[in-house]
């Protein structure tokens, strides 16, 4: 079974907005998602804009290998239920299946680069469930922390609050 | 060297070397200074805040909400926004250069217009280095 990645992209916001939805289908093409990019000032910009599209896209497709790729070793991901956990915790959640997700779009998306730690907040709107509780449909706010270690840029930090 | 005196030499060490960060201005302690500016300014309604908040600051509230620095500067100064007590806990703070992430658990007590303020609440802070200033780049807050 593969999973359909489909995207759009909102045309007003600081960085076009991708959309992210899953759909299980039984291809084995499986389409990347897309995202226009209108903040791309700097090429790191453009590197960290790259890692969120690729954060979003692990969280459908369950990709706990790519996302462990992603996460710095001392993560701290704060949920917007206050559960803080690292990245072994995480990514435990996510490879037990115990929370999935079929659909991810991000918008008003803000990226400040200040040395070695590039800084992105952002507006999240998703459809996950946390299992077992049924589905539900979010909006939050959310930060994230890079830090460029060895070359590389990982997220460190992770704090998202629900909009009510 | 008897075991008397490797202790002493001990305590010596480790008595200097914790004064001489408090002393020295270590980020890690720049930054729990600044926060507690921040809260201090805050409760007393200072124009410190001005220099507190970065240009670039994006602030999210409690509700998720975004606040611009203007605005949440003259609520604050007119009063319209009056902090009570605010009471840092849990603070912890990672300083990457020039860049500083600060969390901790707040207790907030205040007013927002008519409306009471009462509650326990995570805070993250970003801070980054601004012509040798800490400035505060990102506020967000989120239930505990």
């Amino acid at each position: 079974m593969a999973l359909r990645i489909s995207a759009s992209a909102q045309s007003n916001s600081p960085v076009n907005a991708p959309v992210h939805t899953r759909e299980r289908v039984h291809e084995s093409v499986k389409p990347k998602a897309k995202m226009a990019v209108k903040d791309s000032s700097t090429p790191v910009k453009k590197e960290i804009l790259k890692l969120e599209h690729e954060w979003a896209q692990a969280l459908l497709d369950e990709d706990v290998t790519k996302l462990k790729t992603l996460l710095a070793d001392n993560l701290q991901y704060t949920r917007s239920n206050g559960k803080v956990e690292n990245k072994a915790s995480y990514l435990k959640s996510l490879r037990e299946g115990k929370t999935t997700y079929s659909m991810v779009k991000r918008d008003n998306v803000k990226i400040q680069v200040n040395g070695e730690t590039a800084i992105v907040t952002a507006r999240l709107q998703a459809k996950l469930q946390n299992k077992p509780n049924p589905p539900i449909a979010t909006t939050a706010r959310y930060l994230h922390v890079y830090v460029r270690k060895d070359g590389r840029w990982l997220l460190t930090t992770h704090q998202s609050t629900e909009i009510k | 060297m008897t075991m008397k005196k490797v202790l002493l030499t001990f305590v010596f060490i480790f008595s200097f070397s914790f004064s001489a960060l408090a002393q020295s201005g270590a980020p890690e302690q720049e930054i729990l200074e600044r926060e507690k500016a921040w809260r201090t300014a805050l409760l007393k309604a200072s124009d410190e805040l001005e220099d507190i908040y970065s240009k670039h600051l994006t602030y999210n509230d409690w509700n998720g909400k975004t606040h611009e620095r203007a605005t949440l500067i003259s609520d604050v100064k007119s009063g319209n926004l009056k902090y009570k007590a605010m009471i840092a806990r849990k603070e912890s703070v990672q300083v990457f250069i020039n860049t500083a992430i600060y969390s901790c658990e707040i207790e907030i007590a205040g007013n927002y217009g008519e409306t009471s303020i009462s509650r326990v609440a995570k805070i993250l802070h970003i801070w980054v280095k601004e012509d040798g200033t800490w400035r505060l780049l990102v506020h967000q807050t989120q239930k505990t």
